[in-house]
């Protein structure tokens, strides 16, 4: 029960590699297998958690600040619950189309260790590691079709996620100087008779925007597009699922160690432009794979918006929208990649008839799209009403969040348009895939709808003032879908030059890095002036 | 009080400047690396002192004034983490030249199709 | 020339943020872990040089990975230089 951690890293590493050195089918369905032990291992030591709180492993048994520590908490095992159903989910998805050659099993696999060990470090540099292997596996999954925008999308991804860890690493020197150790706990603790000086105010600057660059924040979300609309389907919802959060989850405990109260607002700005934009460019793409990309980017956005306070309901609306993102978005790229295998176009505008072909997963994807607006009984709704009750002090922050809600319905009804129609394109039915995807939508429903002792038995909070059967709610979605649809059909349905321009802009590598240097001037000019 | 300090950040920045502005792959791919380095080189900077001896224990005296010995084994990690890094994009950039016929960012703009 | 010319702004500023961090160093130095290396680095991991005392016995676990890191990064080259030769 003590060393259950380590088991849990450990186990996929090494299942990926004995299927990668026996290329045998037989010997493959060890992924199967490794995935039910985690399951099995990882049940007890959930209630176990439960009753005690907060769980510390110190690796070797060396002293607590000086060797590497493992930490579980509430949070970090609401992520690990996440991620294990998620892997399950994309491995049902992609079973009866294994490569041949088995290396993806073994990149998949070890993914999956990395990330669980990420998710439970407890020590500054062991999270640079795992970052940095989580960064490496991703690329070469990104390019596992081999072609040429494949290519250019994850080298583009690797660049420039790696030079935003560098700051980190510069950010830990600073750190490291004025305390003495690299635990994370025992900095949480020594830091805060220190906190006005102004190199842990430097190391505080570059270790959020590292994690910045992963989590793709507004100006240095240029990455993101390129490279999940490249990938492969599996691969594109496991990154826009999961591994997009890690960047959430390091701000999340890089803010739990410093503590900096007055970079509130900021990031809440931050939040609002990431979303605007997200939105902005949604509206304008036409590729299916590009249009879900920026929804990840402004639903990060909106995440963003209720992180930036570091505590009360806000901060449990941001972490519960957080969760709900990971199911739906999931569900959409698994859906089009679904409709992509089979038509062999990616064009929204060429695309018809997906009701008449595919009767049941067009309704999960239905699901999925009322979900992500924000319908009532589904669970976009829940975690978009709590961030919208907690800001009605402030009328310009509901005008935003209504902006950005009004600018998703626009998208979706554009995404919409496959379902009507007729096609002539012959279909496989896969059992699989339907599968997983329908249980990708039952997750949907059931924490759209069983929220209360869900969000008790793991966040410990209530939430009496979210509710269903508002009447208000209901009108009010509804007025938002119209007013979509009707700007949708007279402005965007027109394509005129403005939207077309949207679509064609590139940034290059060199303007993207220009943005990085320039998020860190803001934060050193916003620090320097509100002090 | 190092003037190294300062000196190793500011060939880190020099590397910051080097990736906005070179047009070629290769001198991207040149300057992420020269980055890593002077990460490397600030992280030793910080711990050094000119009276500082190494960190081996030559016999059993312990009242000498030795050099932090954690940046350096921290950095053993890293600098293995950028050469597969740089392996890694280097590769990747053999096969865009495969694909495309140019290794120039704003030609592979223009040739996307 | 634009884009040059903001790059040289944003770095005097990032330089300038730096060197005011850098002034505070000598007050605020910490050698808790350098002490603790010094006392019992020896007698407790039985070795004389105390940097590879730390990286292969403190820190065993970062030294795994980052051979992970190698495993992976010479898989991926692998796998990216093998021509398909079915297309």
């Amino acid at each position: 029960m003590e060393f259950i951690p380590v088991y849990i890293i450990f186990i996929p590493i090494i299942a990926s590699m004995i299927v990668y050195l026996f290329n045998n089918k037989y010997i493959s369905y060890l992924a199967l297998v490794s995935q039910i032990l985690i399951t099995i291992i990882f049940i007890p030591y959930f209630n176990f958690l439960k009753e005690h709180g907060i769980h510390e492993l110190y690796i070797g048994g060396w002293n607590k600040a000086i060797g590497i520590a493992l930490k579980n908490d509430m949070l970090s095992l609401a992520f690990i619950c996440l991620s294990i159903i998620i892997w399950w989910l994309i491995l049902i998805y992609f079973w009866d189309r294994r490569k041949v050659d088995y290396k993806f099993l073994f990149f998949f696999l070890f993914l999956e260790g990395v990330f669980l060990g990420l998710l439970q470090t407890n020590d500054l540099f062991n999270f640079f590691v795992f970052v940095e292997a989580t960064t490496i596996i991703s690329a070469i999954l990104i390019i596992y079709k081999k072609d040429g925008y494949s290519i250019r999308a994850g080298f583009y991804y690797l660049l420039f996620n790696s030079v935003g860890m560098i700051f980190y690493l510069i950010g830990l020197i600073l750190v490291y100087i004025v305390v003495g150790t690299l635990n994370m706990d025992v900095i949480s603790n020594t830091i805060i008779l220190i906190k006005d000086t102004n190199i842990v105010k430097m190391a505080y600057i570059f270790m959020i925007v590292a994690m910045g660059v992963k989590a793709a924040f507004f100006p240095v979300y240029n990455w993101l597009p390129k490279a999940h609309g490249a990938a492969p389907a599996s691969i594109s919802a496991l990154l826009s699922g999961l591994l997009v959060k890690s960047g959430l989850y390091g701000f999340i405990r890089i803010g739990q160690i410093f503590q900096f109260n007055y970079f509130n607002e900021f990031f809440f700005l931050i939040g609002f432009f990431t979303a605007f934009s997200g939105v902005l460019f949604a509206i304008s793409q036409k590729d299916i794979k590009q249009i879900l990309a920026f929804h990840t980017i402004s639903q990060i956005g909106i995440v963003l918006m209720g992180l930036s306070s570091m505590s009360g309901n806000l901060y449990y609306g941001g972490l519960l929208h957080l969760f709900n993102h990971a199911f739906f978005k999931s569900l959409l790229f698994l859906g089009a990649g679904l409709i992509i295998n089979e038509y062999k176009v990616r064009r929204v505008t060429e695309i018809r008839g997906v009701f008449k072909n595919f009767p049941f997963m067009s309704i999960y994807m239905i699901v999925g799209i009322l979900s992500i607006t924000g319908a009532p009984l589904f669970n976009g709704f829940v975690s978009k009403s709590i961030i919208e009750y907690e800001l009605k002090n402030s009328f310009i922050k509901v005008i935003m969040l209504n902006i950005v809600n009004l600018g998703t319905i626009i998208s979706f009804v554009k995404f919409s348009q496959i379902f009507f129609g007729n096609s002539d394109v012959k279909i496989n039915k896969h059992i699989n895939r339907t599968f997983s995807i329908f249980l990708l939508a039952l997750m949907c429903i059931i924490i759209g709808n069983f929220y209360n002792p869900i969000a008790s038995h793991l966040l410990n909070i209530d939430l009496p003032y979210v509710c269903h059967l508002d009447i208000i709610k209901w009108v009010k979605y509804i007025v938002n879908l119209a007013i979509g649809y009707v700007i949708y059909k007279k402005v965007i349905d027109r394509d005129y030059c403005l939207i077309k321009k949207i679509r064609h802009t590139k940034i290059s590598f060199q303007t993207s890095n220009l943005m990085l240097l320039f998020f860190i001037f803001t934060m050193i000019i916003w620090s320097s002036i509100l002090v | 009080m190092n003037i190294d300090i300062l000196l190793s950040f500011f060939v880190v920045l020099i590397s910051l400047f080097g990736l906005v502005v070179s047009r070629n792959i290769i001198k991207s791919i040149i300057c992420f690396n020269m980055l890593q380095a002077s990460a490397v080189l600030l992280f030793l900077n910080f711990v050094h002192s000119k009276e500082a001896v190494i960190p081996i224990l030559s016999s059993i005296d312990s009242n000498k004034n030795i050099v932090d010995p954690l940046p350096q084994a921290l950095m053993i990690t890293a600098i293995v983490i950028g050469a597969a890094i740089t392996a890694l994009a280097l590769m990747f950039s053999i096969k865009i030249f495969h694909y495309y016929g140019t290794l120039d960012w704003d030609e592979l703009i223009k040739r996307e199709g | 020339m634009i884009k040059r010319m903001f790059a040289i702004i944003i770095l005097v500023v990032i330089m300038f943020a730096f060197w005011l961090a850098y002034l505070e160093i000598g007050e605020l130095k910490n050698e808790y872990a350098k002490n603790y290396y010094l006392d019992k680095g020896f007698e407790e991991t039985g070795s004389k040089n105390l940097v590879t005392a730390i990286y292969l016995d403190y820190r065993l676990f970062d030294s795994i990975f980052e051979a992970g890191i190698l495993l992976l990064a010479v898989t991926g080259i692998m796998f990216m230089s093998k021509n398909d030769e079915r297309r």
